[in-house]
């Protein structure tokens, strides 16, 4: 094949065995490579109401198309599982070096299910696959661990991805890492702690080939030359921190919790601050012309010599939602959480609403084994999430993520919980975002501003932001389709401004790698199914109509502040807006898949509860 | 009339400014604004304006007191607007 390796590794870690499935061309066409395949699989592979923590529940991770490739980007996978978090599908992307060394290993998916008896690392040389005794990274951290690895296999180039403590500890939201990039969201890492699987560590020595090399050299080097453009600058320079002033200035930076949409402060914890003191200096992952990665230092105080790479979503998490002006104090909460391996939105989410509880009076010091836990206070900050990672006293309540640990503190604190069906929000006020609203609330994986970037068309101004509407229905259903696109090619989303043509161009790019002829039409009709897919997987699992909801704060407590003071999502918008999104998708008012609908993308998804 | 310009992201990090105040014509609209600006910072010019038609680039957008977004140049300014040169792309 080109573009793809054509195969499947299928691992089962309770007997342990191995076995490789070709891939069936058909699966390539209609559900394209990274969230497309391993939703298809994960529906596949997985029996209806699995634990995430039993051993039948898999982990999936499969790359794009263009991995391996000179395509720009395309070094990416995806990691899917049954959310530990939520209960319904995960899916999150991760990339760079790991994932073509996966394809130069000969695999486009690799499937892991089963327990093993022991902590253990998985080490796939090219055909020849092992499970081997990982006693010795027990309780180290990321970076530890990839080091250690490598020096048991005594290769220095062997790739890594990784767990850290908290995977180990089965955090609800533990992340899985790999060469300083993250699957960060929906808790992969905790079932993978859950395999006792820490690591899994690839070298590869094949060549993936193109079908038409020459034409893909010309492609490329007009779009390295489109991503090296304005279109890309402002990931370049300033990094997405940059997104600190802007949407404080629109008012939907969210503070404390919640409690406000403007930070005082915002100037002390921009993307421009940041680069001029802290950055030292700007990586790219592997064949990536934009190269967004800040690389921050702490040179000097309490946190000197603390040092990881900020974007904004952990900015926002960490900073102005927790009221932490202190730049230093917010790369050390990041570099911990890299090293433990959680997810940065889901741990700054957490402690804004530990903090709101503290100053409600709704826990004390004795809840919190001594954190004066006030929003500001950048130690509290350090403190929890040393528990949360390690759950260790407090931590263990927190380790569930902000959905069970306000349904176990009770007392009203449900109320300002910001999650949406389990998984904790990213930084973008939705009360003055109706779009968005609505896209965070349909997210087959919970609230996700990376599954519809339905924040745009509020953003640009394409449509009032203020004002909820019947046409947001299509709006969000589009805009999933799309990025179910490139999260099946399994591109970078930051490229998505170099093309002039989306779709004509990526199908374009699809057939010059592969070789299999795919039409414009084809390729949108995939990002449809593969939305499809993942509803039905979460109907399978329990999913109702009352699970796309929002936050009670998002639909109770209007915006204090700014120039989106007043702004609320109301029951009466929401259903509206429901009632349009689930009819531009064919569905039932319920939201359930018809079986026409079913027909027409051929989703083959025999299970009852799915269809209506 | 005066008009405020905030400039935001990479606007401001070509031009080293947040805020300047322009003094513009009385019936003055967007595009007499952008003359101005692509006057006193050229820089801005194939990064946040566009080369000879001075609309934005697809990455920005001009913000009329943080509410209202447009590329609509012939849009007629008022006495003390803020007209903010706004990235438009979000992500993190």
């Amino acid at each position: 094949m080109f573009g793809y390796m054509g195969r499947i590794l299928h691992v089962d870690l309770s007997k342990p065995k191995f076995s490789v499935q070709p891939l069936p061309e058909a699966l390539c066409k209609q559900y394209i490579g990274g969230v497309g395949f391993s939703t298809r699989l994960l529906f596949n592979h997985v029996p209806p109401q699995t634990h995430p923590f039993h051993p039948d529940n898999a982990l999936i991770f499969a790359t794009g198309p263009f991995a391996g490739t000179m395509f720009p980007t395309g070094n990416k996978h995806s990691v899917t599982t049954k959310s530990p978090l939520t209960g319904f599908i995960g899916d999150s992307l991760s990339g760079s070096f790991w994932t073509h060394e996966v394809k130069k290993a000969g695999y486009d998916v690799i499937v892991v299910k089963g327990k093993a008896a022991e902590l253990s690392y998985l080490f796939i040389d090219d055909d020849h696959v092992t499970i081997r005794d990982a006693q010795f990274l027990k309780s180290h951290t990321i970076p530890e661990t990839e080091t250690l690895v490598r020096e048991d296999l005594e290769d220095r180039t062997v790739k890594v991805a990784s767990i850290g403590i908290a995977g180990e500890k089965q955090v609800l939201f533990a992340n899985i890492a790999n060469d300083r990039r993250t699957a960060g969201r929906t808790g992969g890492g905790a079932v993978m702690g859950s395999k006792n699987l820490k690591a899994i560590a690839v070298r590869g020595t094949k060549t993936v080939y193109v079908a038409d090399i020459e034409k893909l050299v010309e492609l490329c080097l007009d779009l390295y030359k489109k991503a090296q453009g304005p279109a890309t600058e402002k990931y370049r320079i300033l990094g997405t921190p940059s997104n600190v002033l802007t949407l404080n200035r629109i008012a939907c930076l969210p503070t404390r919790n919640w409690q406000q949409a403007t930070f005082e402060s915002a100037e002390k914890v921009s993307g421009e601050y940041m680069l001029e003191h802290h950055v030292t200096n700007i990586v790219a992952c592997s064949s990536c012309p934009i190269a967004c990665d800040h690389n921050c230092t702490v040179k000097q105080g309490p946190y000197a010599g603390a040092t990881t790479s900020i974007d904004y979503e952990s900015l926002y998490a960490l900073g102005p939602n927790c009221g932490i002006d202190y730049f230093p104090a917010i790369i050390k909460a990041c570099e911990l959480c890299d090293q433990y391996g959680i997810d940065t939105i889901s741990t700054g989410v957490i402690i804004a609403w530990v903090m709101e509880c503290y100053e409600r009076g709704l826990i004390t010091e004795k809840t919190t084994h001594g954190v004066e836990a006030r929003f500001g206070n950048h130690d509290a900050v350090i403190q929890l999430i040393h528990m949360m990672a390690q759950r260790r006293g407090f931590g263990e309540v927190l380790g569930l993520g902000v959905k069970k640990a306000s349904e176990k503190i009770g007392k009203g604190s449900e109320h300002f919980a910001i999650h949406v069906k389990g998984l904790e929000l990213p930084g973008y006020d939705i009360r003055g975002l109706k779009t968005a609203a609505l896209g965070w609330a349909v997210s087959a994986r919970g609230g996700c501003h990376n599954k519809s970037g339905a924040y745009e068309p509020d953003i640009s101004g394409e449509v009032n932001r203020f004002q909820a509407e019947i046409s947001r229905g299509k709006i969000v259903m589009d805009s999933e389709d799309f990025v179910c696109i490139m999260d099946s090619l399994a591109i970078c989303k930051f490229l998505r401004r170099c093309f002039d043509n989306f779709y004509t161009e990526l199908a374009k790019v699809y057939t010059i790698i592969t070789g299999i002829n795919l039409t414009v039409n084809e390729l949108k009709q995939a990002g449809e199914r593969i939305s499809n897919l993942k509803k039905a997987f979460n109907i399978r699992e329990g999913w109702t109509r009352q699970d796309d909801s929002l936050p009670t704060r998002v639909m109770k407590d209007p915006i204090p502040d700014g120039i989106a003071k007043g702004s609320v999502i109301t029951g009466e918008e929401l259903d509206m807006m429901l009632d349009a999104y689930y009819k531009a998708r064919g569905w039932s008012q319920t939201g359930l898949l018809t079986k026409k609908k079913m027909l027409e993308l051929e989703l083959n998804v025999d299970h009852k509860g799915a269809i209506q | 009339m005066k008009i405020t310009v905030e400039l935001y992201g990479i606007a401001r990090y070509l031009t080293k400014t947040k805020e300047i105040e322009l003094s513009l014509k009385d019936d003055a609209c967007l595009y007499d604004l952008a003359t101005v600006l692509v006057k006193r910072y050229p820089q801005l010019l194939g990064h946040v304006i566009a080369h000879q038609t001075y609309m934005t680039e697809k990455t920005f957008k001009f913000n009329i007191n943080g509410t209202h977004m447009t590329q609509d140049l012939n849009l007629k300014l008022h006495e003390m607007d803020h007209v903010l040169l706004f990235p438009i792309d979000g992500g993190g």
